[in-house]
């Protein structure tokens, strides 16, 4: 290392006896573990970490608290990370990022020569004239936009997310939040208190509040030993609070995890930013704030090389100053922007360790040393007019003659504080400007915020404990906890901001915001050119837009758009703040996946049996047996085993709900189509159920097991919806009728074919199954192989068949014994292919396949399923107004050759070049050895052997023949065997 | 009986265990008639005796929870029990989770936005919320030992996909 740390206490987060190494844009760098990237590169007198982001300026640390974006990385993982946010032990290898060439020599560095040709709006006007030279500039900006490089490669860890509840959020544990944590939780609130450092105390831990030096260290133990020691306070560090929602709901990163934060009252302790002097080439690598050079030394015990000179507009930079001496610097100068500072102590302290005074000047321009890229010198200038507005295009210049240049390896500045004031203007507050003090102030809180210390314009440490102290009592009081003790006002007459630290050079490069590369004349111009309104201005200019989020230009932007718009500076305000507050990555939002998904009880059978698995909704379905490679015979085989044997399938998937009661009956004529009033124990009925629109919702098939009991199914993916307006209507009604959803209390199996009834029977069947007995569309309740179970003569697939709804946990012993008995009969499991292609055959509909958001009864040619004589059911009116009028559509059967292209659902149907409907279900039927399909078409089509154009893959047009549905048994007497 | 409280975090599958279920105007009344007492306030859980406890999810829905007695799966009943009550299908259509030790609380706020910590979900407490984006139940009682346990119950089809997430969730605890 190039320069010893500084003995402790000084280097408070770093541990000397652990040494670290890693490799910096090839160069070994060497470290301590607790520091971070950038302090170990300042360490390594590396101050050039990044380039800038439009004139490619080096650059270098500028807050050393992750608020701006000078140190900017690539890491292997991902690019655009702050140095000062990465410990050094996790971070072995770290990169320059958006440069060409190196970091050193970066041949993009000539755009900052052409500075003058790229004005602000530049991207606005440029590129788009003549007519299509875009085409020819986009891919040239897409590869130069950005900054580092997604590796696209890299797997992202496991992030997740928790909620936490608390009475009261603190955020910010510097001395005001420390104090109102306690405060609070001697109230009785339980306290989360959040900070985004490794440690309490914010600035207590790098600040000297006092001449000794002593205060703030005293303070600081003693309130973070009283806050760990307190049971109400759960303290969180290292954890990022980086927005603020209704009702006090509050996003906190912490590691790799997103807590989301449900607190009753929000403690703003959020401290402020301290804010930068605007002079030429103020971003030259060694130019700092205060707290940043105040961090180095105490927190990583890094004493920089020098000479340091301080620019103060505040007495807090006077102790800067002397802490930087007494920690063994060499301190050239202060230059204090006023007539001296307000407490003369700080004066005599300055003359004590033989510091230089440079009142009522500031520096006017800093410049490189031999190598370019590092702070050399700076050129002090006297002020005219120290501590006054002065207007940018004044004849007389606030800035007068040179007064000396000084040889200077790091200037620390100060031009005062701006409160942390997005989270609390996320919540609606308001910041109004003073000009007396020349500074923001927060106000119109929403209700249950309050803030406190240096956020809400409190800066000395005697009276920011008080502001905590009151801010906990506020909160406890908002919660409904009656504070022990009253408020006590707290006055802080300390004048902390330097009224106009805006010093225009004639040849520029003033930096009023660093991300974005913006000088005075950029917000000036845009002012001129009629973006007069500040969030205009931010707009035009993308003041403000960068990841330090205005941290640190809405205070001069504010300045110099009022002074350019002749308002003041409340006026004018600053722009709209909202989350989040920091760059987050995208994982934290998204969190840890959850993607719920159902399992049929006899899903393990399934697999067994070498099923091939398909989403159905939520639920988890064979789609067919055998290998995948297999797929078309397999399904063929089933079908056919349907077709000439028996199969069988699992249906548990099917909606299923249960109507009880007196009204049961009334309750199913009210809601579905056909008529259930009059509907027999012991049968079955078709069930369509339309929706106040007249549209088809949801079809199935309603059983009246006794006259106050039906069990109704319904399809896989509507039961939801279906059971939820069960409930809408029967708060209406208030029927004498209990509903329950037992999709998942009911599994069920559909045993399918000529052969069915004798598998029933071999299975051990409690009733007689015969045809006269059992006929089509009854249901009965019986024992099969020792299961309790609901029968239902069914016909979807359009053979002899048997719907067994069984408890679900009974279904797979009913599953194994139906196996066992159907051995003899060669049964097959057939999954949801063949029951599709089957079904088809049979020219049944699927809701929501072969309907959509506007099929009405009467296109799917199912009036028949409609009760005309019955006063009332859903969607009724509306069916008979659709019905009456003219209709658009039909859905039709069609029929192809084999060797014709095969249309795939969705595919459009075309009349004389208009688009008349789609095919909605398109399968090679093994049984009629013919493609058939269902597809709407324009109803004077409808007729059978009339043709219809579908345009299918690669814009061929195919002619389909209509054909009269169902395909296959016409007669449905298979089905009724 | 004082609830104990265990560190290690255990998620115990207790779906082969007796539970049923009543709901109707008269269940109250008809569970009464059958010494299962309940103070009828909706998401509760209440003792009865042998280890069973009866949870009301509305003033006319009440479960019979019994965590020692395997169950009887093969009976079923749809219909009336008596006017105004109906029998439930619960030990068919839920899965049973009993999730037991200190930190079960904080698992359960990563997958679910009920604030369940004992200070605010006590002993006794019901609630039907979501969990990991589907429906469930949290019900907050002890068992014979005196172990503070949550039993959660599930849609039964996805009782594998809760578990997973369960699982996943308590593990960092167990870790420590």
């Amino acid at each position: 290392m190039k320069h010893q740390r500084l003995p402790a206490p000084y280097g408070s987060r770093i541990h000397r006896d652990k040494p670290i190494e890693i490799q910096f844009d090839g160069k070994t760098i060497k470290g301590y573990l607790g520091d971070n990237v950038a302090s170990a590169l300042i360490a390594n007198d590396q101050w050039l970490i990044s380039r800038s982001f439009k004139y490619h300026r080096p650059r270098g640390p500028l807050t050393l608290a992750g608020h701006d974006a000078n140190t900017l990385v690539q890491t292997p993982e991902a690019p655009n990370r702050l140095a000062e946010e990465l410990p050094l032990e996790h971070h072995p290898v770290v990169t320059a990022q958006n440069v060409t060439g190196s970091l050193q020599r970066d041949y993009s560095r000539a755009l900052d020569t052409l500075g003058r040709f790229l004005p602000v709006g530049f991207y606005y006007k440029a590129f788009y004239k003549p007519h299509g030279s875009w085409a020819l500039w986009e891919p040239i900006i897409r590869q130069s936009a950005g900054l580092g490089v997604a590796n696209l490669q890299n797997q992202p860890g496991y992030t997740d997310k928790q909620y936490l509840f608390t009475d009261i959020a603190v955020i910010g544990a510097g001395p005001a939040g420390l104090q109102a944590s306690l405060t609070a939780a001697d109230g009785g609130a339980s306290v989360l208190l959040i900070d985004e450092n490794p440690e309490l105390g914010g600035s207590l831990n790098y600040h000297r509040f006092d001449l000794t030096g002593n205060d703030a260290a005293i303070l600081r133990d003693t309130l973070v030993t009283a806050v760990n020691a307190h049971p109400n306070i759960r303290v969180m560090t290292q954890a990022l609070c980086n927005g603020w929602f209704t009702d006090h709901f509050l996003p906190v990163l912490q590691g790799s995890r997103l807590y989301k934060v449900r607190a009753s009252s929000t403690i703003l302790t959020t401290g402020s930013s301290e804010q930068h002097v605007v002079f030429r080439n103020n971003d030259l690598p060694g130019v700092v704030m205060c707290s940043a050079f105040e961090r180095l030394l105490r927190l990583y015990g890094v004493a920089p090389r020098g000479p340091l000179v301080v620019l103060a507009g505040n007495d807090a930079a006077y102790r800067t100053a002397i802490d930087a001496f007494d920690a063994g610097m060499t301190v050239s100068c202060l230059v204090d922007m006023r007539a001296g500072p307000n407490d003369p102590e700080l004066e005599a302290g300055l003359t004590l360790r033989g510091i230089g005074l440079e009142t009522e000047a500031t520096v006017y321009e800093a410049n490189a040393d031999n190598s370019g890229l590092k702070l050399g010198s700076i050129a002090i200038h006297g002020l005219n007019t120290a501590g006054q507005s002065h207007p940018i295009n004044a004849k007389t210049k606030p800035v007068g003659a040179l007064r000396r240049n000084l040889p200077c390896g790091v200037l620390a500045m100060s031009a005062g504080y701006m409160p942390a004031y997005q989270l609390a203007c996320q919540g609606g507050a308001q910041l109004r400007y003073c000009e007396q003090s020349a500074h923001f102030q927060l106000t119109n809180l929403p209700a249950g915020m309050v803030v406190a210390g240096s956020a809400n314009s409190v800066f000395t440490l005697e009276a920011t404990s008080a502001d905590g102290r009151n801010a906990a009592l506020a909160a406890l009081a908002h919660i409904g906890r009656t504070p022990a003790e009253p408020e006590e006002p707290v006055s802080c007459k300390a004048q902390v901001n330097y009224p106009w630290p805006l010093f225009p050079h004639p040849k520029g490069r003033e930096f009023v915001d660093f991300d974005e590369d913006l000088q005075i004349k950029d917000i000036v111009n845009s002012t001129r050119q009629g973006y007069r309104d500040i969030q205009l201005v931010k707009r035009f200019s993308t003041v403000g837009m960068g990841p330090s989020q205005g941290r640190h230009s809405a205070l001069p932007t504010a300045r110099l758009v009022a002074q350019a718009t002749g308002r003041s500076i409340d006026e004018t305000g600053v722009t709209t703040a909202r989350p989040p507050l920091k760059p987050e990555a995208l994982g934290l939002l998204a969190g840890r996946r959850f993607d719920p998904y159902r399992r049929t009880p006899l899903d393990s059978r399934h697999v067994e049996l070498g099923a091939q698995m398909m989403p159905a909704g939520t639920w988890r379905r064979p789609a067919y047996y055998g290998r995948e490679q297999q797929r078309d015979t397999a399904v063929a085989a089933e079908v056919r085993a349907v077709r000439h044997g028996v199969g069988m399938i699992d249906v548990s998937t099917l909606g299923g709900i249960e109507l009880r009661g007196p009204d049961a009956a009334e309750f199913m004529n009210r809601l579905y189509t056909f008529g259930f009033a009059n509907q027999p124990v012991g049968k079955t009925r078709y069930a369509v159920m339309t929706s106040q629109q007249g549209v088809i919702i949801d079809d199935g098939v309603s059983a009246r097991l006794s006259d106050e009991h039906f069990y109704v199914t319904a399809t896989t993916t509507g039961v939801e919806r279906v059971y939820r307006d069960m409930l809408w209507w029967q708060a209406q009604w208030r029927l004498n009728v209990d509903i329950a959803n037992v999709t998942s209390a009911f599994a069920a199996i559909n045993i399918a074919g000529p052969k069915a009834r004798k598998v029933l029977e071999a299975a051990g069947c409690s009733i007689d199954c015969s045809a006269t007995a059992f006929p089509y569309l009854a249901c009965r309740e019986a024992q099969v192989a020792g299961v309790t179970a609901r029968l239902m003569r069914v016909g979807f697939v359009g053979e002899l068949g048997f719907e067994l709804h069984v408890p679900s946990l009974s279904v797979g012993a009913l599953w194994n014994a139906l196996l066992e008995a159907g051995a003899p009969f060669d049964i097959r499991p057939f999954g949801v292919e063949a029951q599709r292609v089957l079904r088809l055959e049979k020219g049944h509909i699927i809701v929501g396949q072969d309907t959509d958001g506007m099929t009405h009864p009467g296109e799917v040619d199912l009036a028949w399923a409609i009760a005309k004589r019955k006063p009332f059911y859903v969607g009724g009116r509306s069916v008979a107004i659709l019905m009456a009028g003219k209709q658009r559509r039909r859905l039709v059967g069609f029929t192809l050759n084999n060797d014709a292209p095969k249309p795939k659902e969705g595919h459009l149907v075309l009349r004389n070049g208009d688009i008349v409907g789609n095919v909605t279900s398109c399968e090679y039927s093994p049984t009629l050895n013919c493609i058939i399909g269902l597809a709407y078409a324009h109803p004077s089509d409808a007729t059978p052997n009339s043709r219809i154009c579908i345009r299918a893959d690669n814009g061929v047009e195919v002619l389909a023949r209509v054909t009269s549905l169902p395909f296959y048994d016409p007669d449905n007497q298979r089905q009724q065997l | 009986m004082t609830p104990v409280q265990e560190s290690a975090m255990t998620l115990v599958d207790y779906s082969h265990q007796t539970r049923w279920g009543v709901r109707g105007s008269e269940a109250q009344a008809w569970l009464q008639s059958r010494a299962l007492a309940h103070s009828g306030k909706p998401n509760r859980i209440e003792p009865l005796d042998e280890g069973r406890w009866l949870m009301a999810l509305s003033k006319r829905e009440f479960w019979v929870l019994a965590p020692s007695q395997a169950a009887d799966i093969n009976t079923m009943n749809a219909e009336a029990l008596a006017p105004g009550v109906w029998p439930l299908f619960c030990q068919h259509s839920h899965g049973w989770f009993v999730l037991q030790g200190a930190h079960k609380a904080d698992a359960m706020a990563k997958v679910c936005g009920v604030n369940l910590e004992p200070g605010v979900f006590a002993e006794g407490m019901v609630a039907q919320t979501q969990v990991a984006r589907i429906s469930a139940i949290v019900a907050h009682h002890h068992l014979n030992a005196g172990i503070s346990v949550f039993s959660l119950f599930c849609d039964s089809s996805a009782a594998s996909y809760f578990e997973e997430v369960l699982l996943d969730a308590i593990g960092e605890y167990n870790n420590e």
